[in-house]
């Protein structure tokens, strides 16, 4: 009877090992390929939130604000309290503010670069420098707004103004363009460094006509992204730049501005006519948009053309 | 020839390093005007009360131009300091009044002054403002008690003023800026709004951003990835403000009516749009880990008769944890530090929230709303720099532990290759 039944029962669990043993010749069937279609399908799933969600808030946007946006709204003043009118100073602003960063940022950061990946020997200082540039391209950029309140707008009595925000703003990005640059420097093989130099041309020279052409498509790609950046911040200025509203146009670096994204803010949140000026909202945020896009898209046009270059 | 050629790439090399001073000195110099400008919140004392209750002085006695502080204020009241002179008065044994122990003041003056601790045995006891009033103004060494606004002419506030400690600012509870008369800042509720928030985001934004690294380097075709790649792109390129924007006004009428919530911004709202910020970081970040998994490993787990999922689930995310890790954490300190989205759609109350649909104010949201308001060089002003620099010295911990997990992965990735 006990012999029977441990008979049946190896019997039963070889028929099973057979079944399950035979499973993947079925795929459809396979529990572990229904488990491979399931988690991949959430997996695509994830991918497509992110189309689908980057798309609604561009079309939201897009739809809502094209209405808003004339020649008349680009090329005129503020009105009625803001109610009406255009966002010339606006543009202005931001285009001032984000040539100054790029004036601050650019030559600096490139420099720094330079110095990092061609000059300076790896120890630790460099390792420390580059552990700092690093976590600081991870600061909250409203710290930073701190910092440029506390040294350029009281320290040295600046005001808030262009230049103080264009301070700011470089400095926010220059961690961003030290770190592009220097890896788009360290990315050029390091036997063209040595075949120039064998060729009898000085550092300088190797440096001026060999690497920095090679690095020449990661440095501009990173700068016109971190000039992206600064064009579309607002914690930065709030404190440095941006003011509600001026009725002049800004005569001097020491002038306050206004600022399509501190604009936006402003529109949205504060004062009585919120709701009034909605249209007025979606049009500075579709020429905010528009403008940052424009930028980046910019940058990946760029970089695909000098990296075809670079190969022909 | 030579020797100028010497020189120019002297000089050259001169100029760089000077360029690459002045970068490092002024981002170090960032830390240093945070620190500077934040420590007076911790050094100079502040003026404070006991639930509304400033201590008063009869009007002759000149110690009012002076200050004291709670913990003086309490040896007053239990009997450990008995004279004038020990508080930098004029000689004189202070005669301490209070109110009876069973009136709202009495009990107010035990629970935020004296505690466990007994009141001095010869305390004359009264059982309202005019008696303390007139007990005040009729002895010259008396000292009271009242609310300010009780203060008359017989009588002088004696200034009660203390300093914050690091700990009692981070853990206190009560953030009350001016013009709230007497100013509190304690910044507990709007540093576990900015973790609440954080936390959030996170739950939507690690399986969403490490999801889509996944599909972006296991699944996807080549070609469904040269449209994902700008996608997540042009997400991190999005303006912060833009999303804010966004937030309010489309996100927080579609919670405000499938929810049947008073406010669609509160925490909820914050949360969803934070984790739209930190995803393209997350994203690109795990998927630049999990294409540097060697391919050796994953073709050893094909030839074992693994299929596809198994091998990404078993094989490559585990080898690219460290690397996923790292990015989760920059993802977090991203959400942390962005301060538009939330200083629009988080609604803006300083409180510990209770659910999921109370409006919060975060810390960067804290810094950039009430910066405006803060005159130059005050204490509120000198306060908000603290929360800058709890959020700075926060953010840098999140990017450190970031490198250090990236480095330890990088090192057992080359042992595995």
């Amino acid at each position: 009877m006990q012999d029977r039944k441990k008979m049946a029962r190896w019997q039963d669990g070889k028929m099973a090992r057979k079944f399950f043993a035979l499973l993947p010749h079925y795929p459809l069937a396979s529990i572990r390929n229904i488990k491979q279609i399931i988690a991949h399908t959430l997996m695509r799933i994830s991918g497509l939130i992110l189309i689908g969600a980057l798309l609604i808030i561009l079309l939201f946007i897009v739809v809502r604000g094209i209405g808003a946006i004339n020649w008349a709204f680009i090329s005129q003043f503020p009105r009625n309290e803001m109610t009406k009118g255009g966002i010339l100073p606006c543009i202005l602003g931001t285009f001032y503010l984000t040539i100054g960063a790029i004036i601050v940022a650019l030559p600096l950061g490139i420099a720094t670069a330079i110095y990092l990946a061609e000059y300076a020997r790896e120890g630790r200082l460099v390792r420390a420098i580059r552990l700092g540039v690093n976590n600081l391209a991870g600061v909250p950029s409203v710290v930073f707004g701190l910092f440029g309140l506390s040294l350029f707008v009281v320290t040295f009595k600046f005001g808030v103004s262009i230049l103080a925000g264009s301070l700011t703003l470089g400095l926010l990005i220059l961690p961003v363009i030290i770190r592009a640059s220097e890896e788009a420097l360290l990315s050029v093989p390091y036997s063209y460094r040595e075949a120039s130099l064998a060729l009898g041309a000085t550092k300088w020279q190797t440096i001026y006509k060999i690497v920095l052409p090679n690095a020449l498509p990661g440095i501009l790609t990173g700068s016109i992204l971190s000039i992206g950046r600064a064009a579309g911040e607002t914690a930065p200025i709030m404190f440095t730049a941006a003011v509600f509203m001026t009725l002049k146009m800004p005569n001097s670096p020491l002038s306050p501005v206004m600022a399509l994204p501190y604009h936006i803010y402003v529109l949205a949140t504060a004062g009585t006519h919120i709701a009034e000026t909605r249209p007025l909202q979606y049009g500075t945020a579709l020429v905010l948009i528009a403008l940052v896009l424009g930028i980046n898209l910019l940058a990946i046009i760029l970089r695909n053309r000098l990296r075809r270059k670079a190969r022909g | 020839m030579i020797k100028n050629q010497a020189l120019k790439a002297n000089l050259i090399q001169a100029c760089f390093l000077v360029a690459s001073i002045t970068a490092i000195a002024t981002l170090a110099g960032i830390a240093f005007f945070l620190f500077k400008e934040a420590f007076p919140t911790f050094l100079t004392p502040h003026p404070t009360s006991i639930h509304a209750l400033v201590p008063v002085v009869n009007r002759d006695n000149q110690i009012w131009k002076q200050s004291i502080n709670p913990k003086k204020l309490s040896e007053v009241y239990t009997g450990k300091l008995t004279d004038w002179q020990e508080l930098g008065g004029a000689a004189g044994k202070i005669v301490v009044i209070s109110y009876a122990e069973t009136t709202p003041e009495g009990k107010k003056w035990r629970a935020g002054l004296l505690g466990e601790e007994a009141l001095v045995a010869d305390a004359i006891k009264v059982e309202s403002a005019r008696e303390m009033t007139k007990a005040l103004a009729g002895n010259k060494d008396a000292i009271g008690y009242l609310y300010r606004e009780e203060i008359g002419r017989l009588t002088r506030e004696f200034k009660l003023v203390k300093r914050v400690g690091p700990l009692e600012f981070l853990f206190g509870r009560e953030w009350y800026p001016p013009p709230n008369d007497p100013p509190s800042f304690q910044i507990f509720p709007i540093l576990f709004a900015s973790i609440v928030v954080t936390f959030f985001s996170a739950l939507i934004a690690v399986p969403l951003g490490v999801g889509s690294a996944i599909y972006m380097s296991e699944i996807a075709h080549p070609k469904t990835n040269e449209i994902l790649k700008p996608v997540i792109e042009l997400f991190a390129a999005l303006p912060s403000v833009i999303i804010g924007f966004f937030g309010m006004v489309v996100v927080a009428p579609f919670l405000q009516k499938q929810f049947d919530i008073p406010n669609g911004l509160n925490l909820t709202n914050a949360s969803i749009l934070l984790a739209f910020m930190a995803v393209p970081t997350i994203a690109s970040v795990s998927e630049d880990a999990l294409r540097a998994v060697p391919h050796n490993l994953k073709e050893a787990s094909y030839a074992l008769g693994a299929n596809r999922w198994e091998t990404t689930w078993q094989v490559t995310v585990p080898a690219a944890l460290s690397g996923i890790s790292s990015a989760v954490i920059l993802g977090l300190a991203r959400s942390m530090g962005e301060t538009m989205v939330v200083l629009m759609v988080a609604g803006g109350a300083t409180m510990i929230p209770d659910g999921l649909f109370d409006p919060v104010r975060p810390m960067t949201a804290a810094i950039a709303a009430e910066m405006g308001e803060a005159p130059r060089g005050g204490m509120h002003y000198h306060a908000l720099f603290a929360i800058g620099v709890t959020l700075f010295i926060l953010t840098f911990c999140f990017n450190l532990l970031a490198d250090f997990i990236a480095k330890r992965y990088r090192e057992a990735g080359a042992r595995a290759g």
